[in-house]
């Protein structure tokens, strides 16, 4: 659908590469979290990008066919590394399973059953979020908590004599909430909604616009607690998720495309994000992307303006990307109105000084689906995304004003010092 | 390296003639860095300095090419020297501006029509004084501080006479890696708003590049002076702007990136670049004339 499309505005020659370069060593969840484990991490992954990069002016000197082969070969070594050995600090699957019985017992006995899903989880998610409160240490990173909620889940399951849904629960008592926009997903967006029912939400909001088949039954269908909004006419991917941000009243909002199935484990990153302080939560691309010269314009466009809004650490991450989320905070200092157009709310966001960093790595690239308005080189999502940033700067211009006019006057002293030095 | 550096100031001082005492000896800190870039010149360096052959300008020149000059002596004959071969009916347009060290001289002695200003323009502002003054039919601008030969600047020209308008430097820095520097993502990102994502890198912020009178007539030589604005008009007007050949000006200007840690042109190019956008959305609207794809946005409007 146009949102993913949006990163895949490439040529098709260069989005089979991406392919080919992902499909060999495909991303872990656990290797996606340990990535936004700390500061030490990241940066050592950056001091070894930067050592690379002065290797790489050799390749310059390679024949086309030497370079593609090498080139295969670092962009392999640049993704991120698989992380198996993700575990918890001993004894807290013991604990969590031990807490899992405990409360599901309670739970029984308050009268929850899962039979009422929603309320059922809440109230589990809920319980989850206390025992994991009660932790020493906490939590100090994603990886851990699929796997202590997988713990968890057990010992609750065990009081209900296994007749649970396998949830993923995120230990906060945030107000959570997915919103999805969709238009002509159907087959697809029932096992989109599997996944994000099982994140024990708060509120969904499934916006159906324009669609011609059966998307809204099957909403309504897989999803029963979602509330969704229709439009028999088409109102554009963005605008539909500005719709959505503007219905919910969580603290949290997670917004998803409707014909990828991303597992919850994955999308649970980008609300625990927000839950930990992120204001705006990026789906990180950049381990997806090939070197510089091989990228398309939309990249160009998106890291020349976080370079501008003095953000050049995060790349090519944009708003423009699905899933991404959004805290309150977020949605009501950037507004409904600029959420249309994600790279305006993208500048926005970096100009109200809110905390916007990558969460996790969802390949939305190479799971696109190919339709005539997002491939080639010159396509209509291209075109528009490039519109989206032209709004983006103009929105930049409007915010600082004259104060960009500054260093026009220091031309002549620059000059000077220039020549000198 | 010192004593060499040395014995050619007092060959240059020698030749160029009316050269004050004063002033060679505040260039010689710079002699010596400047010494090194010449080494590279293969044994050459010798005959730019001795011979200042006068070659006049041509009076109804086709081609005119604008050197904007600072304190370049160390190169300024040589590069003259290329200029004047590039054509046969050639001027050559030296835009003196805050020198103090005699690279005027030795320009107007091979022949170069100089412009003087006592303060200091920058290359760009340089470029529109020289553009002004031009009678030829393709301007071709290049630095005084970067010898290009001859033979890698006539490809400029003939892209012109060929009909182009703007024919810029091929030359979009290294790209072969993740992050790039900050200016040559600009210029990508220029390019690609101004929906010419084909021109990659190029940019009239780079030498050498030619433009045509038809150009020059189109956006104005006042627009020169911000280069990114320049390119980004000559595109909007519909000029035919193209990549020429590529010169590795990286390369070619390597002593200047030893010196800064961080160039201090690299917030004025920026906000040139942002300039020029600021330019396109004023002229194409907002959005700059792109596709709004179906989007509809009075939706959202009307429940706020």
């Amino acid at each position: 659908m146009m949102h993913e499309d949006q990163e895949r505005v490439g040529s098709e020659e260069q989005i089979a590469q991406i392919k080919r370069l992902s499909s060999s060593s495909p991303t872990s969840r656990a290797a996606r979290a340990r990535r936004r484990e700390g500061t030490r991490l990241s940066k050592s992954s950056r001091w070894m990008r930067s050592s690379r990069a002065g290797r790489r002016s050799k390749r310059s000197r390679m024949t086309g066919k030497q370079r593609r082969g090498k080139a295969r070969r670092v962009r392999s070594r640049n993704r991120i590394p698989m992380n198996r050995g993700a575990v918890l600090p001993t004894g807290y699957g013991q604990l969590a399973t031990a807490a899992g019985e405990r409360d599901g017992q309670r739970l029984a006995q308050e009268g929850y059953h899962p039979n009422e899903l929603q309320r059922f989880s809440l109230q589990a998610r809920q319980a989850f979020a206390h025992f994991a409160h009660t932790l020493s240490p906490g939590l100090s990173s994603y990886p851990m908590i699929p796997l202590l909620s997988d713990a968890y889940m057990q010992g609750l399951a065990s009081a209900f004599h296994g007749q649970l849904p396998t949830l993923m629960l995120l230990p906060t008592t945030m107000k959570l909430s997915v919103v999805m926009c969709a238009m002509n997903e159907e087959g697809r967006i029932g096992s989109v909604l599997q996944e994000v029912n099982r994140l024990a939400l708060d509120e969904i909001y499934i916006v159906v616009n324009g669609s011609t088949d059966r998307t809204l039954e099957e909403a309504r269908i897989s999803s029963p607690q979602a509330t969704i909004v229709h439009y028999p006419e088409r109102v554009g991917h963005d605008v539909g998720r500005s719709i959505g941000a503007k219905l919910t009243r969580s603290e949290a909002v997670l917004f998803v495309d409707s014909d990828i199935a991303v597992p919850a484990e994955q999308l649970g990153a980008f609300l625990w994000s927000i839950a930990q302080g992120v204001d705006v939560a990026l789906n990180d691309i950049t381990p997806l992307l090939p070197p510089f010269d091989r990228q398309d314009s939309i990249s160009y466009c998106k890291q020349w303006l976080n370079a501008c809004l003095g953000r050049p650490d995060l790349e090519s991450n944009s708003l423009t990307a699905v899933p991404h989320a959004l805290s309150r905070q977020a949605i009501d200092r950037v507004g409904i109105e600029a959420l249309s157009v994600p790279p305006r709310a993208q500048a926005l966001a970096l100009l109200h000084g809110l905390r916007t960093e990558t969460a996790a790595t969802i390949d939305v690239i190479t799971h696109n689906q190919v339709k005539t308005t997002n491939s080639g080189a010159n396509n209509q999502v291209a075109q528009l995304i490039l519109g989206d940033h032209l709004e983006a700067f103009h929105t930049i211009w409007s915010w600082k004003g004259n104060a960009l006019n500054e260093p026009q006057h220091s031309r002549q002293h620059i000059a000077v010092r220039r020549n000198r030095e | 390296m010192s004593t060499r550096a040395g014995k050619r100031i007092g060959r240059t001082g020698h030749s160029a003639g009316r050269l004050k005492r004063q002033s060679m000896r505040s260039v010689t800190s710079r002699r010596l860095g400047s010494s090194r870039v010449m080494k590279h010149r293969q044994g050459r360096r010798d005959r730019g300095f001795t011979r200042l052959t006068y070659m006049p300008p041509h009076p109804e020149p086709l081609v005119s090419v604008i050197i904007p000059v600072m304190n370049e002596r160390a190169t300024i004959a040589r590069v003259v020297k290329e200029a004047r071969k590039v054509h046969p009916a050639v001027e050559v347009i030296v835009v003196a501006n805050g020198t103090n060290d005699g690279s005027d001289y030795i320009a107007e002695r091979l022949g170069a029509i100089v412009l003087r200003h006592q303060e200091a323009l920058g290359h760009d502002v340089g470029r529109t004084s020289g553009a002004l003054a031009a009678k030829g039919q393709v301007l071709l601008f290049i630095d005084g501080d970067m010898i290009i030969s001859a033979a890698r600047l006539r490809p400029f020209i003939h892209d012109i006479i060929q009909g182009a308008d703007v024919a810029l430097n091929d030359y979009s820095g290294p790209v072969h890696k993740r992050q790039v520097h900050r200016v040559v993502l600009a210029k990508h990102a220029l390019n690609a708003l101004c929906s010419r994502p084909d021109l990659r890198g190029a940019s009239m912020t780079a030498v050498p590049h030619a433009i045509s009178r038809k150009a020059l007539d189109s956006i104005g030589a006042d627009a020169l002076s911000i280069p990114p604005l320049a390119q980004a008009t000559a595109i909007h007007k519909g000029l035919t702007v193209v990549r020429s050949s590529s010169v590795d000006v990286g390369r070619l200007n390597p002593i200047r990136a030893r010196h800064f840690r961080k160039d201090p042109l690299e917030p004025l190019i920026d906000n040139d670049h942002l300039q020029s956008i600021r330019w396109l959305t004023e002229q194409a609207g907002s959005r700059g004339g792109y596709t709004d794809l179906g989007r509809n946005r009075q939706i959202v409007r009307e429940q706020t």
